[in-house]
């Protein structure tokens, strides 16, 4: 069971034309049963961030290759995946057309 | 999944690049000790040269810019010592920007260039419209400076300014100062639409890409010797370099991966492009700029938001990008792949002159005879066979050069520019319909450089026994100031020389 939670949700590099150009979203996560992590979080931003051309920013249950995460200004890598984020920029590197940076594949 | 990292140090842990974690401190070291160490070990930069800043607004040049900028401003004894400035290209008419959108970008773009403090210049692609043919004739190449020259040049740049008395802080050129240098007009209306009716007839969005990439580096070619910049340098960076490498192999530019890839591009003898982001991976890049707020602005590339199969360089990216995540280690194979490959000229031609190059990508040929058994050798004998069949000159006379400048049947024109190219940069021209809404300067060039063929032949059973190798060194090479005046003399008289 999870409690509501504010999140700064942040998106450049190109990323931001995917959510009508607004870089900056303060969002207010609502209490729900399944914990709030990255998975969960991409899930809710794809239901009400996210305007136009899905299969730009996500792929399968994480981002799509090429978007890079950062979680209070610091690799996703280096965090597990079940980190509850105060704090999550989507960087996209390049315009979209042309991404960068491959993260990890989230396993089971 | 786990793999083994070294940690660098003990502070709080900011990055995962590569095989290292780092914190922030550690991170930025190591980020800047890779930009000057690329320039360092490759001693092509002399102090004092004048270099100019290849700046898209994307983050890669952006952070190249700032390494620039952080490292002139040093205390002397690491300070980078060469002159820069910055050159933007507006591309907003090739990649459907309303008018309203290009002014605003370009607004943000003049604000960040004044904060930067480097001459700077801005053109828009559609100036190209009026380049002249001389941005193709490469001029002779400068000899490449020996170690000997490299170290006696800092010797007695040092000198210098030991004998001036201390260190100078570097100013910017009051010649150049600071503003707007550009090509001495803004694009016009008429630029524009010819610049969109180009792209807009080109059938693939891969042909328009490469024809995009090939228009900008004549531009920013043109540029950097109207304001006499030896050296430009692009913020290709690690991962767009292994990106173009294998989209590059697959676009048929194999022979010329070295000079599209490698630090150093030489191919136009004068202006030595070079790419010292190349050891950075956009990941730090993107990382490297965020932590320390350097300053970029997006636009959109005329492929922005393409689908994956669009065009082949989206379809590499995607294809590379994705094997990335599974095997972290492609990017640097490919990249420690590349730093192998060695530009040689082509077996049998050693010594000599160079041969002719690409009208557009302006590499050095790698011409087959008409009946060798490439697939280049059997376009270029069709292309001969059409030649031969349509002559240059207008109908009647069976002296003197070429189709009078614009007059000449649109498929003989066609011709003539196709047989001038390498093969990657024929079979993207095979997506243009028709060569008629190219710039005039490629045209033009097509032309001269078709005449002179033409005129080889018949010329030579005039030449004097001592002279033949030095008209034949002067046909072949690509024409200095000498040619140019022989040529305009050609087209005014109608004689060959």
């Amino acid at each position: 069971m999870a409690a509501p939670l504010s999140v700064e949700v942040e998106f450049g590099g190109g990323a931001e034309l995917l959510f009508d150009g607004v870089k900056k979203h303060q969002v207010t996560l609502p209490g729900q049963e399944e914990p709030w992590d990255i998975r969960n979080l991409l899930i809710w931003i794809k239901k009400n961030l996210l305007k136009e051309r899905p299969e730009l920013f996500l792929q399968g249950d994480s981002v799509r290759p090429g978007i890079l995460v950062l979680i209070n200004d610091a690799d996703w890598e280096l965090l597990g995946e079940g980190l509850p984020p105060p704090s999550v920029c989507f960087g996209n590197l390049g315009s979209l057309g042309p991404a960068t940076a491959g993260l990890e594949q989230i396993k089971d | 999944q786990n793999r083994s990292r070294a940690v660098s140090c003990m502070g709080p842990q900011v990055a995962a690049c590569a095989e290292h974690l780092s914190c922030r401190d550690c991170f930025k070291a190591l980020y800047v000790h890779k930009f000057r160490a690329m320039l360092g070990k490759n001693r092509l930069i002399f102090p004092g040269e004048k270099v100019l800043l290849a700046w898209s607004g994307g983050p890669s040049s952006s952070s190249m810019v700032w390494q620039v900028l952080e490292g002139l401003s040093q205390d002397s004894a690491k300070r980078l010592r060469f002159v820069p400035g910055v050159v933007y290209v507006d591309e907003g008419a090739a990649c459907g920007q309303s008018p309203e959108d290009r002014a605003k970008t370009l607004a943000e773009v003049k604000s960040v260039l004044q904060n930067i403090g480097f001459p700077w210049h801005t053109v828009a692609l559609e100036e190209v419209f009026g380049l002249p043919p001389a941005v193709l004739q490469g001029s002779a190449q400068e000899p490449v400076g020996t170690e000997e020259a490299y170290k006696s040049a800092v010797d007695s740049f040092l000198q210098q300014q030991h004998v001036l008395g201390g260190e100078q802080t570097h100013q910017p050129h009051t010649q150049d100062s600071s503003g707007p240098c550009s090509l001495g007009r803004s694009p016009t209306a008429t630029q524009t639409a010819a610049l969109c009716r180009l792209f807009d007839s080109v059938r693939t969005l891969t042909a328009k890409e490469e024809l995009l990439q090939t228009l900008r580096t004549h531009l920013i070619l043109h540029v950097a010797r109207v304001h006499g910049y030896s050296k430009v340098m692009t913020g290709d960076s690690c991962t767009r370099l292994a990106i173009k490498l294998m989209t590059n192999l697959a676009l048929g530019r194999g022979a010329f991966l070295a000079w599209d890839t490698g630090f150093s591009d030489e191919r136009h003898g004068d202006v030595v492009v070079v790419r010292p982001m190349r050891d950075h991976t956009l990941k730090e890049v993107a990382f490297y700029n965020r932590l320390f707020a350097v300053p970029s602005i997006f636009t959109p590339a005329i492929d922005t938001k393409a689908p994956e199969k669009a065009s082949i360089h989206r379809l590499m990216e995607a294809f590379i990008l994705r094997l990335q995540t599974q095997f972290p280690s492609t990017i640097s194979t490919v990249y420690r792949t590349s730093e192998k490959l060695v530009k040689a000229p082509r077996e049998g031609c050693a010594a000599g002159p160079a041969g002719p190059r690409c009208l557009l990508c302006l590499c050095v040929l790698d011409v087959d005879t008409d009946d060798s058994a490439t697939a280049f050798g059997a376009q270029t004998s069709h292309l001969s066979q059409t030649l031969l069949s349509t002559p240059p000159a207008e109908a009647g006379t069976t002296t003197g050069p070429g189709c009078v400048a614009g007059e000449g049947q649109a498929c003989c024109r066609a011709a003539q520019v196709m047989e001038q190219l390498c093969y990657g940069c024929r079979v993207n021209m095979k997506d243009l319909p028709s060569l008629d809404p190219l710039p005039p300067y490629i045209l033009a060039e097509a032309q001269l450089r078709s005449q002179r063929d033409w005129v080889m032949p018949e010329v030579q059973e005039y030449l004097i026994e001592d002279s033949d190798s030095e008209a034949e060194d002067a046909l072949a090479q690509p024409p200095g100031a000498r040619l140019t005046t022989q040529e305009q003399g050609g087209e005014n008289t109608g004689t060959g020389l």
